[in-house]
């Protein structure tokens, strides 16, 4: 009889191999709704907090002059760290500022806290109370600001690779031939608005910017015949398909046929040319079977499951969270009052065990766990031997 | 209602402290136009400051008219501008002045005379007519030999050989280090753009190229790095 050694903490040998946070340039619709869900965050809820905090980013940013890609890279923060964080540990308001605070920095249009504040400020009230970035009044709201800075690194897992699907949309449009003072003007107004939806996390630069030359064209009754997959904008150029653009359109009509009026394309077009548009794309969907989102390879019918070492019994990765360390949504029991305490981290609570470390390479992550799978996990085959001599701890990999 | 003494006297201190930062210039613009009832005292404050300020507070001061004019401009307080207009010569005599001692402001004055004329504050002819005036003034005597202007009353030094030269060399380190400033703080906004998203939408069209190669290999680096993610997330 051999004996069964059951393989614990204890048992372990070496250092903690730490954890490791995998930064996922993107995410998938079915991953973001289990993020939401895991935090409890309802639908209606998570409209409302999604598209305030990204007006009030696209309001401060105008006012401070910033360019759009600065937009871009702070609204995907905002979303991301939305995804972690349940919404009764911080006020919105405060995530906007803080991720355009960072984005600024990334951005290279630096700005300070303060200035952001005082500009949110200055647009809310008339020039009689205007303050200037150093009122005093700023001061402890500023720090908040700094403190959630770092939590929002983390939430985006200190990956500062942004698309700036804007630049190459322009070139889009202009090789398509649509007029710079008209078209142009939608085409570029949609792709602020396609950061209120979750597209951006989703998909590649040249899909979005497909996506919103395709749809600026319909709007402007332009003939599909020309624009869908054909010349410059032929997807396998581009290394795109039919599906990926139809869901980045079908996220943009969601958005303008639910919150028409929290947009900036929207108001310009009355309700029914949206449904329009959108009736036509669903036909065409159906016809040809595109399927509405973009789904992991775990998720197709047609999966079998590799046999990697850690696949036994663990959970699928979280928003590339290491799955064998305590996933935390961060809610601590005692919530304190939104205002004077900062959500906790994500990821610091796991750090109290052992170290995080956040890396851009999957591959790279994947591969070291297997390598050091091979010293932690304890892989117990129990047979029985007669032997004459006392039987050692067979240890088998 | 505040007390038109003291309105007078806190726009005056705050006019007389002005520096390179943007933020000075900012609390001195809004305090005008939250006080521009008195628009009229107030502007009659700027002309005196400029005439009895040191070379380097008359630049500053310059930078705040633009400043000044912009935002008046913006929240409809249209005397400011009107008061400008109709003493623009009288500011450019002050801060640039027929003996040459504020040939260093000649840059500044040029710069702030093109912003107004941008902005439609100030007419081309006025513009033109001023920078006449200008090139007569921009030769100067060595600024070490140049008389120290007629400084305000807190600075009632008689202005002497030696001591003057002290005084202009202090003054001479104290623009270059707002000149100085002035830059940085430009460079760290070449990025700014118009808030009219228009801007930035043309500009991006008329200065991008053509679709080329390079684009095509990053939506192929990007859809491997998306179907990566896809099989393994």
């Amino acid at each position: 009889m051999a004996p069964a050694a059951a393989s614990t903490e204890r048992d372990r040998v070496g250092p903690h191999p730490s954890y490791i946070e995998i930064a996922k340039p993107y995410i998938l619709q079915s991953r973001i709704q289990s993020c939401l869900n895991v935090i409890s965050m309802s639908d209606a809820k998570e409209d409302g907090v999604r598209l305030q905090g990204v007006t009030w980013i696209d309001n401060v940013r105008r006012a401070l002059q910033l360019p759009i890609r600065t937009f871009n890279t702070a609204v995907i923060y905002y979303h991301k760290f939305r995804l972690l964080h349940s919404e009764n540990e911080y006020n919105w308001a405060d995530a906007a500022a803080a991720a355009l605070f960072t984005a600024c920095k990334i951005e290279d249009t630096l700005k300070k806290s303060r200035e952001i504040l005082c500009a949110n400020w200055n647009l809310k009230v008339g020039i009689g109370e205007h303050a200037s970035p150093d009122d005093p009044r700023f001061e402890n709201h500023s720090k908040l600001i700094i403190g959630l800075e770092r939590l929002m690194l983390e939430s985006a897992g200190f990956d500062f690779r942004n698309r700036y699907p804007q630049e190459l949309m322009i070139k889009m449009a202009k090789a398509v031939g649509l007029d710079k003072h008209n078209e142009a003007k939608t085409v570029w107004n949609i792709s602020v608005d396609l950061y209120r939806t979750f597209a951006p996390l989703k998909q590649t630069t040249p899909t979005l910017s497909i996506a919103c030359v395709e749809l600026a064209a319909r709007l402007h009754e332009r003939r599909a015949e020309k624009i869908v997959d054909v010349g410059v904008l032929k997807y396998s150029k581009w290394k795109t398909s039919r599906a990926e653009v139809m869901e980045t359109m079908l996220d943009l009509l969601d958005l303008y046929t639910h919150h028409r009026t929290a947009t900036n394309v929207g108001p310009n077009y009355s309700l029914e040319t949206f449904i329009n548009v959108r009736i036509t794309l669903n036909q065409e969907a159906e016809r040809y079977k595109i399927p509405r989102f973009t789904i992991y390879a775990t998720e197709s019918p047609y999966f079998t499951a590799e046999v990697t070492p850690n696949a036994n019994g663990t959970p699928k990765p979280r928003n590339g969270i290491d799955p064998t360390s305590p996933l935390t949504p961060a809610t601590p029991d005692t919530i304190s009052p939104k205002q004077t305490h900062p959500p906790t981290s994500a990821i610091g609570i796991r750090g109290q065990n052992g170290t995080v470390r956040f890396m851009l390479d999957a591959a790279r992550a994947r591969d070291e766990r297997a390598e050091v799978d091979k010293f932690h996990k304890t892989e117990e085959e129990e047979y029985e031997v007669e032997v004459a001599i006392e039987p050692d701890r067979k240890r088998v990999r | 209602m505040a007390d038109p003494f003291e309105v007078r006297m806190r726009f005056t201190t705050l006019l007389s402290h002005l520096s390179a930062s943007h933020t000075s210039l900012q609390k001195a613009a809004v305090f005008a136009l939250k006080n521009r009832e008195m628009d009229e005292d107030l502007h009659s404050c700027i002309l005196e400051q400029l005439e009895r300020n040191s070379m380097n507070n008359r630049a500053n001061i310059m930078y705040f008219i633009e400043h000044l004019c912009d935002l008046a401009n913006k929240e409809g307080a249209v005397e400011f501008v009107r008061m400008m207009q109709r003493d623009i010569l009288r500011v450019v005599e002050a801060v640039c002045p027929v003996d040459g001692s504020g040939a260093a402001n000649v840059r500044v004055v040029r710069k702030v005379l093109q912003a107004l004329q941008t902005k439609s504050l100030l007419l081309p002819e006025t513009v033109s007519e001023l920078e006449a005036v200008l090139s007569a003034r921009d030769i100067a005597p060595h600024p070490f030999l140049a008389e120290a202007p007629a400084n305000s009353a807190s600075h009632q030094k008689a202005a002497r050989n030696g001591t003057s030269g002290r005084l202009d060399k202090r003054q001479i380190e104290q623009r270059i280090e707002e000149d100085r400033e002035r830059h940085k703080r430009m460079r760290e906004s070449i990025w700014a753009v118009n808030g009219e998203d228009d801007a930035e939408m043309e500009k991006l069209w008329d200065e991008c190229s053509e679709i080329n190669e390079d684009d095509y290999l990053e939506a192929e680096e990007d859809a491997i790095e998306r179907n990566l993610g896809i099989r393994f997330g």
